[in-house]
């Protein structure tokens, strides 16, 4: 009797069915390009985009965010970069959005936010979204804002590879006081990124210092409980360096971060929305924590393919990249479900979790689901 | 450590054949003859077990729809609650029984020596390990644990008592490696 019910126990915790749902590389895209046209028809005229959104209660949710609008914008570029020109006037719109708000120093150039502060995540990601603009267009109209914007990030830089999280305009430097976990992600990918689209200049040379603090140092110096911090921004980086190529530690450190990320899918693949779910696994995760994942398992499975020291976790890492692609697949609103909603226009090609979505929900799953239409592609050859 | 090594080690724990071995003590109004039987039904019954757990494994991780990484944190968790069970009581969770091939099918085969720990050991190394190897270790722990079943000591109790906590805490080791392995799993 006590066995059975341990099994019964066990079925309903750790044993919970994981479900993936089929998706194919083109339903994939079209999610992605849904997510964008959320994002152009949200868009304010002045390039800003709709923040939060409360479903439930057909309202917005006040606030904005600097980082967050700077994501969104380069998220709309990797779209563009993949093909789909189509994104790429909202896209300029909210990169106009951004140069309105410059604050420049010094030979360099940083996104303020509403506050008037001046913060590394923002200026790193629309870095990023510049790289990506320019692989979208071949235009190189900006890159000597692109330089100035990578000259900031290298004045945030520590000596040991991390990044300050904010520059303090009256004491006319970095502010010490605080680092960020999610800024020396996003300005470590944003500096693998120049050093491609500008080779020779030395922007590897920042990138790789901070590659190794990621990969040696990061979580012990940032106190992390459960090493390793779920870093997308740093897979992305560890990707684009694969060719450079990647040292031992940081081979080691992106095996660590594939096992993070495919746990974190296995477990939300075993979520649903019913009331027993809940109680023994936690809500469903939103769209921008499972986008985050897709990200990172896509960045990592083009980095297994790259360096032979991590090609065993390929197919691995495919499966649980796939497995996150279906999900958001599912979960995404599509016109008929929005049409049932108060708000179809809002509602249409996002991903509300309790009846919210916020503008990175769409960010993240725009770009998970865009990488993984390679995954899915290759998954579906036969070998 | 060879991985068949490493799997013999992990079903001398899970399947503990000196905790068997007291149990077996315990049935009541044993002959020879009857304890042969028990033995050998339990050998019998335990070997349909194991073939199934191992030869099946993918098609059991199918049939619950859960990948091989995430059933070693459940087979790490069963393993660690039998452990658990081992080193407090120095013994398996079975009660007395009354001896011949009755006995030999439960408590003996099922849960003695195809315990939960030894089953969730053998789905989980099947999928991951090879089903051959996983399949090959587990007989050769219950075909020890049959003998020491049948030979019953009636001697040496403290020395099998202490042997089967030892391999109880081994189990627990061997259980949170596999759970962690699980975790850590893509």
């Amino acid at each position: 009797m006590i066995w059975a019910a341990g099994a019964v126990l066990l079925r309903a915790w750790l044993l919970s069915p994981e479900v993936c749902p089929q998706v194919s590389a083109g339903e994939a895209v079209a999610d992605a390009r849904a997510a964008a046209a959320w994002m152009a028809r949200v868009q304010e005229p002045d390039g800003s985009y709709l923040y939060e959104f409360d479903l439930d209660k057909n309202e917005q949710v006040p606030g904005y965010n600097a980082v967050r609008h700077a994501g969104v914008t380069m998220a709309l570029y990797q779209l563009a970069a993949a093909g789909e020109a189509s994104s790429l006037p909202a896209a300029d719109r909210g990169l106009a959005w951004m140069r309105a708000r410059l604050y420049e120093h010094d030979g360099w150039a940083a996104i303020r936010d509403d506050a008037g502060g001046v913060e590394t995540g923002g200026s790193a990601l629309l870095l990023a979204g510049l790289a990506q603009r320019r692989l979208a267009t071949g235009d190189t109209a900006y890159d000597d804002f692109m330089r100035q914007v990578g000259r900031f990030l290298v004045v945030m830089q520590q000596d040991d590879g991390s990044f300050l999280l904010n520059y303090d305009i009256h004491a006319g430097a970095p502010d010490p006081s605080e680092r960020s976990k999610y800024a020396t992600g996003e300005a470590f990918w944003s500096l693998t990124l120049m050093h491609r689209a500008f080779p020779g200049e030395g922007w590897d040379v920042a990138a790789r210092r901070t590659a190794d603090y990621l990969s040696l140092r990061r979580d012990t110096v940032e106190g992390q409980n459960f090493p390793p911090w779920a870093d997308q921004w740093a897979a992305y980086g560890l990707a684009e360096m694969a060719d450079w190529p990647l040292d031992d530690a940081n081979v080691a450190y992106a095996r660590a971060l594939a096992e993070r990320f495919g746990f974190l899918v296995r477990v939300e693949s075993q979520r649903t929305d019913g009331v027993l779910s809940k109680l023994f696994h936690g809500r469903r995760s939103r769209g921008a924590g499972m986008g985050t994942w897709s990200e990172a398992l896509d960045s990592l499975w083009r980095l297994s393919g790259a360096d032979p020291r991590l090609a065993d976790l390929r197919d691995e890492i495919g499966e649980r990249a796939a497995c996150a692609a279906g999900m958001l697949h599912e979960r995404q609103l599509s016109a008929e479900d929005a049409a049932d909603t108060k708000n179809p226009p809002v509602a249409e090609g996002a991903w509300f979790t309790e009846g919210l979505t916020r503008m990175d929900d769409q960010q993240h799953s725009l770009s998970g689901l865009l990488r993984s239409a390679a995954i899915l592609d290759e998954r579906k050859r036969p070998r | 450590m060879s991985t068949f090594a490493f799997l013999l080690v992990t079903f001398l724990a899970a399947v503990n054949p000196p905790a068997i071995a007291l149990a077996a003590a315990g049935f009541d109004g044993e002959t020879r003859r009857g304890r042969a039987l028990a033995a050998g039904g339990g050998v019998a019954v335990a070997l349909a077990l194991y073939l199934a757990a191992a030869l099946g494994a993918e098609t059991w991780l199918e049939a619950l729809d859960v990948a091989p990484e995430t059933f070693r944190l459940a087979a790490g968790l069963v393993m660690v609650v039998a452990g658990g069970y081992a080193v407090w009581r120095g013994r398996v969770a079975a009660g007395a029984g009354e001896g011949g091939w009755l006995a030999g099918i439960s408590p003996l085969g099922v849960p003695l020596l195809a315990s939960p720990a030894g089953l969730v050991a053998a789905i989980s190394h099947g999928a991951d390990d090879g089903e051959g190897k996983t399949l090959a270790a587990a007989l050769v722990v219950i075909a020890l644990a049959g003998v020491l079943a049948f030979l019953a000591p009636r001697r040496g109790g403290a020395a099998l008592d202490a042997a089967a906590r030892l391999l109880g805490a081994l189990l627990i080791v061997l259980a949170a490696g596999l759970a962690v392995d699980g975790v850590r799993a893509v």
